[in-house]
């Protein structure tokens, strides 16, 4: 009897703790929805800011963020999926591959704000593109990088050795088995990999104060300033001016939606992609 | 005469094999050209952390040379008068990262042992996938709670009552403004709670089931067979978490430049304000940007909060590769 009173305890003091530890999010999340769905309109989505921001929307910052996104993932993803197919099918030494694998796992492990003075030293300022969209989109980049090529280079690894034997015995080369086989079959892993990349820095603010200048139209060229979601709702979350403070709600509520909208994507698919292999 | 067709048909067999070799040779070729360009996007992917290391070196050497390393020590920061101290921002650092990892490893051990080994299936995967999404959570998002709901909360309500009953400690005493290394300690526990949770999930998902079975054969109850067994067992594993947590703080910006205040000034109590090495980078960077010496002190700023994540970073995969090799997992 004492033993099952015991049990039943522990169980409730783990789901309290369990509560208090969710509560925060629920706190935050319903925060943001409840004040975001209030404060948001039609103008917020497809006016540009007038009068320096005070009035009219944030088309800039939502196209300015998808450009930059855009940009990063066409410098990352060949990069990422390029190295992952070598670690993953070329690399014969176990050891090699771990060491590399171990530099690729540090970068992600590097604080953003460090990205941020990265970006700001090595492409702003030694190659002289100034803070401007291309400058960002490189720096968000290496922030992508090692989720994507990690991703990619397990999903690689899983699929199934038949299936590239047979691809062999049938004549084809390595490279053929690698783009035929290995590639179409991994796709929706790989996909996942770089919804998540896109996800991670979709939010991200830090290396952006650095990088990306500030712009209250979209961007013409590469080189000129660019306005994203996240720098924009820091600017007006900490501007004295309560219209300010509730569009700043209404486009992180924007942002929210989008950034778990990314993530429950990537987590369908590398579920899809575990049955399919599983089978 | 006699050899004419012959030799055409010499010719022709060696067209065909030169044609042959011809093709092969093109195929074995574009198969070494993939291959060349793939190694080097791995080279590149694998390199940016060592041009990362060497450029914030190589920008803060004006900063060490000229201060030397006194400018650790040393507690005033008066960037117009040129001192640079930035004990203060590793001191508020180390603060409240530390007493976030306090906070934090508790409530996440436990969450997650409450998610691995007592929670009913469907909701099982829903906290789990709950928390996963938590881990990518845009950290703007965090801080504008933490200025707009967390602040006044704790301005108005919770510092004036414990200023009032616990005033008489020395780390309660202070005048109750909100902002500071409460709230900052706050905003990075919900930070690094769902890394903490789903690597701990992974731990003491890997401790075998006969282990538990062995318990359970031995008359232990639930409650005995999770903490003396799996929980013990399980410790490397939690411990690394542990780790890319504090990685994880030491490392977040947004939510805590938001909260804490930005004085640069050593907190004596958890409701003074604090500026984190963190913030700094982020805060002044701009004012800094023209200034050689000014922007050489951020960039040494930036190098030690690159060698402490990589450090931590890097003793947790250690852990988690011992781990997975004593399980005999990889």
């Amino acid at each position: 009897m004492n033993r099952v009173i015991h049990d039943r305890i522990a169980k409730i003091i783990l789901i309290v703790v369990t509560v208090i530890t969710l509560s925060p999010f629920i706190a935050i999340i319903s925060d943001i929805m409840f004040k975001g769905i209030l404060h948001i309109n039609i103008e917020l989505i497809t006016e540009y800011p007038r009068k320096l921001g005070l009035e009219g929307g944030a088309l800039n910052a939502i196209v300015g963020s998808i450009l930059m996104i855009a940009l990063a993932c066409i410098f990352a993803m060949p990069i990422s999926i390029g190295g992952a197919i070598y670690l993953s099918e070329y690399l014969e030494s176990e050891k090699l591959r771990n060491i590399l694998e171990f530099m690729v796992d540090t970068l992600a492990g590097v604080p953003s704000i460090v990205f941020g003075a990265f970006g700001y030293i090595f492409f702003a300022y030694f190659l002289r593109l100034g803070a401007c969209w291309l400058t960002a989109s490189l720096t968000l980049a290496l922030m992508m990088l090692p989720i994507m090529l990690r991703t990619a280079e397990e999903a690689l690894r899983f699929v199934p050795v038949e299936l590239k034997e047979a691809a062999y015995s049938l004549g084809a080369s390595k490279w053929q088995v690698i783009s035929n086989v290995s590639l179409n079959v991994a796709a929706p892993a790989i996909i996942s990999g770089i919804l998540l990349g896109i996800a991670r820095v979709f939010g991200e603010t830090a290396p952006l104060l650095l990088t990306t200048g500030y712009n209250f139209f979209s961007p013409s060229s590469f080189l000129e300033g660019i306005a994203t979601m996240t720098v924009t709702i820091f600017m007006w979350v900490e501007s004295p001016f309560p219209e300010l403070v509730n569009r700043a709600y209404a486009l992180g509520f924007i942002l929210l939606i989008i950034v778990i909208g990314i993530d429950v994507l990537a987590n369908l698919l590398s579920r899809y992609f575990a049955r399919h292999m599983v089978k | 005469m006699v050899y004419i067709p012959h030799d055409n048909y010499i010719l022709l067999v060696n067209d065909k094999h030169l044609l042959f070799r011809g093709l092969a040779l093109k195929r074995f070729k574009l198969e070494s050209i993939y291959s060349l360009l793939l190694l080097i996007t791995l080279i590149i992917s694998a390199s940016v952390i060592f041009f990362i290391a060497f450029f914030l070196f190589v920008e803060s050497i004006p900063a060490l040379s000229h201060y030397g390393l006194s400018i650790f020590v040393e507690t005033r920061w008066d960037p117009f008068n040129k001192e640079f101290g930035i004990a203060p921002f590793i001191i508020s650092t180390i603060l409240c990262c530390g007493l976030a990892i306090i906070v934090a490893t508790p409530l996440g051990v436990l969450t997650a042992i409450f998610i691995t080994e007592y929670c009913p299936e469907p909701f099982r995967s829903v906290l789990h996938s709950l928390f996963e999404i938590f881990a990518a959570f845009p950290s703007i998002l965090v801080g504008m709670w933490g200025y707009l709901v967390l602040v006044p909360i704790l301005r108005d309500y919770i510092q004036p009552f414990l200023v009032r009953y616990l005033g008489f400690i020395p780390l309660f005493q202070g005048s109750p403004r909100g902002f500071g290394v409460m709230a900052g300690v706050i905003v990075l526990t919900i930070m690094i709670l769902p890394t903490l949770i789903v690597i701990s999930e992974e731990a003491i998902k890997m401790v075998p089931q006969e282990l538990k079975e062995a318990a359970f054969s031995l008359g232990a109850t639930k409650t005995q067979t999770v903490f003396r067994v799996v929980v013990p067992t399980a410790i490397p594993g939690i411990s690394a978490g542990i780790l890319l947590a504090i990685g994880r703080a030491i490392g977040e910006t947004m939510a805590v430049l938001m909260v804490t205040g930005n004085t640069p000034k050593v907190p004596t109590s958890i409701l003074d304000t604090c500026y984190l090495m963190t913030s700094l980078i982020a805060n002044e960077f701009g004012y800094a940007a023209g200034i050689p010496l000014y922007r050489s002190v951020l960039f040494v700023v930036a190098f030690i909060l690159l060698l402490l994540s990589l450090l931590f970073m890097a003793s947790a995969r250690i852990i988690i590769f011992r781990m997975r090799k004593k399980m005999g997992l990889k």
